[in-house]
């Protein structure tokens, strides 16, 4: 479903992000991507949203390059590859349904979908009840969930999650991960960038290390190995 | 459909969720509106002066004494058909006489000097004014060579040429100085107007950056503010409709006494139509386009 091909990505001056990474992710499969912060995590996770483009080679997505897509596209595509970030990137002046929604109404679907799979989603990241809450009013993992929740009202093909538990203790980690796997066991293609030791290892999925813009490892049942 | 009550139902969240800045927004506008308003009053009230300027100056063709009043009416309409001629005004021989006992009733001596002539010394006139005082020369010329020349005594353009030069000198400076002030301040106001908007609009740049993640297209990511933008515009603009009708309204008899040829509070009502339209439009697509063109920056991703 998804192709790193040979992809590199360089910053000015001189400074490679990526080197040469070629991966293969299938479809409804759990990958985890480690390494150091600089490693390239968040790059390709960049790279696989279209914010920025490969210096060379080519990202294909169920056989499309992604690169070749312009402006009037994009959206499209976005709309088949959800995110969730460290930082939430909520809207901060919508409240919780708002937020959530909101993927839905910029994707043009009816209301009657979207007022039938909001209070579904936000049921599953067990958010019931908080609907009218504003960003600001609710906590980091909360707000985590509600990324996830509208991550997941796109039902999106794939699912990129650069440090979703970057911000939260541990017994919030915990319940953003098993949300994400919750996810993944529904169909959706999981991509994991994190550098969290106990995540990765309480998974028990495929792991791909890199190291300095380079894949080093790729392990069907992988664990934490950054030397 | 859906997707434009989409648009303005989050315009409206906009807008009203973020207060603080909505109110500095509109104040900024507001201000702006009013310089705008303010720039239109001020152009009708140059135009009040410079017509008035212009009204002030006329030239006098007397007749000599054989002249017959037929022959001067003839004159007087031949001239009221002229384009370039405003109003021309038939001065009798008689009326002649009592404009000047008029104007010198508190000199007795003149005017028993006066009783002593035989006959009335003064001539009929027809008094011109035209359109432009650059015309006169071309009146006063068609005058001295037409048929009806041996009529005419004197006209008095010589002597007041000289001033009819002055005045048309004074009115085309002070119009050309108001054109540009207008446009300087109009200038100003539009960019002072479009950096406040482009300031609230990189407030919310990060959620730009953050609904294009999501899949919105530029237009969906965009229209909400570009319609916020519009509403700022249309309400700043009928605050200043109003502040204007009041403000006229309450001073006009304070301005009227300052300057007795200009009436405010008359012309805005009299052109409340045209005037609101120009501040509402104004409002509306520096609000709508300064928001357009702000949010491009930022939904490139």
């Amino acid at each position: 479903m998804l192709i790193f091909q040979e992809v590199t990505k360089t910053y000015a001056p001189d400074i490679v992000a990526l080197d040469s990474a070629s991966i293969r992710i299938g479809a409804g499969e759990f990958v985890s991507l480690v390494g150091r912060s600089g490693a390239g995590k968040s790059t390709i996770l960049r790279l696989l949203l279209r914010e920025e483009a490969p210096t060379s080679g080519k990202v294909f997505f169920q056989g499309i390059d992604i690169t070749t897509f312009d402006e009037k596209e994009l959206p499209f595509y976005r709309r088949k590859v959800a995110s969730v970030f460290q930082d939430f990137k909520l809207l901060s002046s919508k409240n919780v349904f708002e937020n959530v929604a909101f993927a839905m109404e910029a994707a043009g679907r009816s209301n009657k979908e979207i007022y039938e799979d909001v209070p579904a989603a936000l049921n599953v990241v067990g958010l019931t009840g908080k609907e009218a809450r504003f960003p600001h009013e609710i906590s980091g993992g909360e707000k985590q969930r509600v990324a996830i929740a509208r991550a997941l009202v796109q039902r999106p093909e794939i699912l990129a999650a650069d440090e979703p538990t970057g911000n939260l203790d541990p017994i919030h980690s915990a319940d953003i991960t098993n949300l994400l796997l919750k996810i993944n066991n529904l169909g959706t293609a999981i991509i994991l960038a994190t550098h969290d030791e106990t995540v990765i290892n309480s998974i028990k999925k495929r792991v791909i290390t890199l190291h300095d813009g380079k894949v080093i490892a790729d392990k069907e049942r992988g664990s934490y190995n950054i030397k | 459909m859906v997707n434009l009550l989409r648009i303005l139902s989050n315009s409206w969240k906009n807008f009203s969720r973020n207060i603080w800045l909505s109110v500095a927004t509109l104040f900024m506008m507001f201000t702006a509106l009013a310089t705008i308003g303010g720039l239109v009053l001020f152009n009708a009230s140059l135009d009040t002066f410079i017509t008035g300027l212009k009204d002030k100056v006329d030239v006098s063709v007397y007749f000599a004494d054989v002249a017959e009043e037929e022959d001067i009416v003839v004159v007087k309409s031949v001239l009221e058909r002229r384009d370039d001629v405003s109003t021309v005004r038939y001065i009798s021989k008689n009326e002649a006489l009592d404009i000047f006992a008029q104007r010198h009733s508190n000199n007795q001596i003149l005017l028993e000097s006066l009783e002593e002539l035989d006959g009335n010394p003064l001539q009929a006139s027809l008094n011109i004014r035209v359109h432009n005082p650059e015309k006169f020369e071309d009146v006063v010329n068609f005058l001295e060579n037409s048929s009806t020349s041996s009529l005419i005594d004197t006209i008095n353009f010589k002597e007041n040429q000289k001033v009819i030069e002055s005045i048309t000198s004074i009115a085309a400076s002070v119009n050309r100085a108001g054109v540009l002030f207008t446009i300087i301040l109009a200038s100003l106001v539009i960019f002072v107007t479009l950096n406040t908007i482009r300031l609230a609009i990189y407030t919310a740049r990060d959620e730009l950056h953050i609904m294009k993640l999501v899949g919105a297209s530029n237009w969906f990511a965009r229209a909400p503010f570009v319609v916020t933008g519009a509403m700022y515009g249309l309400a700043s603009g009928l605050i200043v409709i109003l502040f204007t009708y009041l403000g006229t309204w309450l001073l006009h008899s304070q301005v009227s006494l300052i300057f007795a040829d200009i009436d405010f509070y008359g012309y805005f009502i009299a052109n409340i139509w045209s005037f609101s339209a120009i501040i509402i439009v104004s409002g509306v697509v520096m609000g709508a386009g300064s928001s357009y063109f702000a949010v491009r920056r930022y939904i490139k991703v």
